[in-house]
């Protein structure tokens, strides 16, 4: 299940991502538009559809970040891909505790946040150091 | 008193996290696991602002009754509806989207539409949604400039929300 999972998430957060960009709604309509339509048909179309629907919310969720957060839809794509792969792997944790897909589009979007932050820290230090070393 | 908010909002994924390593992992699976947790302390560094403005008392208590009435309404489509939890906060966060943005309630009352995604075996009754609902408005005003521009920010105060009120109520089955 890890790969519909993580193609399930990938599609959803990118549907929320364009529902915000493309048709201008709101954050909350867009993630709301996404699990009401993940909600209403995967169940009947795929064997693991609760749960998948259940990937596709959680995507959504990713996909109400700020446009400085997460700004291109490749990085949406990436953060959805992450939340997949979290939900796989989170299956048995906080088991019907309300907030847990939130929870878990919270840690993808901050992992990448975090990766971000160090490419930026790491770019940062060795530029400065790299005129440094050129001019030796 | 800023730090326990923040620190509240972590109380879901240090839950989750506890639960996970409960569980049998393979080295490789726990490398991973242990780098995924260095990404998100950076995550926390760099997403966490300063400045921070708490709304008024009028602003608490709107949030928390437009939290709590998205918990009640979408705990009363998941459970007493063929719609399903997931399809039952959707329908929630579209009126929500559609008749609560003017006011900017929109986003409480969709972070309310989390907590009534719980299991009746988690939250068996509503006073425990509506209880929980009202508490994810309270963390939702407390902790402006945590998170911020974090997607799934409402979702993890209303897991947070959910876990402090089956604190309260003495269990439930986590």
């Amino acid at each position: 299940m890890l790969i519909p999972s993580v193609v399930s998430g990938v599609s959803a957060g990118l549907g929320g991502f364009a529902l915000r960009k493309h048709w201008r709604l709101s954050s909350v309509q867009a993630s709301a538009i996404v699990a009401l339509v993940a909600g209403l048909s995967l169940p009947y179309v795929h064997g693991e559809g609760t749960y998948l629907a259940a990937v596709c919310t959680c995507a959504s969720y990713a996909a109400m970040s700020s446009e400085e957060t997460i700004g291109r839809p490749s990085q949406m794509a990436i953060v959805s891909g992450l939340s997949g792969l979290i939900m796989y792997i989170a299956q048995n944790c906080l088991v019907g505790v309300g907030g847990r897909l939130g929870s878990c589009a919270a840690l993808a979007v901050l992992a990448f946040a975090g990766w971000q932050f160090a490419v930026r820290v790491f770019q940062s230090r060795w530029g400065s150091l790299r005129p440094e070393h050129s001019a030796k | 008193m800023r730090i326990l908010w923040g620190l509240i909002m972590l109380v879901p994924a240090s839950v989750g996290l506890w639960q996970l390593v409960q569980q049998p992992l393979s080295w490789k699976w726990g490398a991973v696991l242990m780098a995924f947790c260095a990404l998100i302390v950076l995550g926390i560094k760099s997403s966490y602002v300063r400045e921070r403005c708490l709304g008024s008392s009028a602003d608490f208590l709107w949030s928390s009754l437009s939290a709590a009435g998205g918990a009640l309404a979408t705990y009363a489509l998941a459970q007493y509806t063929p719609l399903g939890s997931v399809a039952a906060s959707g329908v929630v966060g579209i009126c929500a989207g559609q008749f609560l943005a003017k006011g900017k309630l929109d986003f409480p009352a969709y972070a309310g539409a989390f907590v009534g995604m719980s299991s009746p075996l988690v939250l068996a009754s509503l006073p425990e949604v509506a209880l929980a609902g009202l508490l994810t408005g309270i963390i939702y005003e407390a902790v402006h400039g945590v998170f911020d521009g974090v997607g799934g920010r409402l979702g993890t105060m209303a897991a947070a929300a959910v876990l402090l009120t089956v604190l309260l109520f003495g269990g439930g089955c986590l």
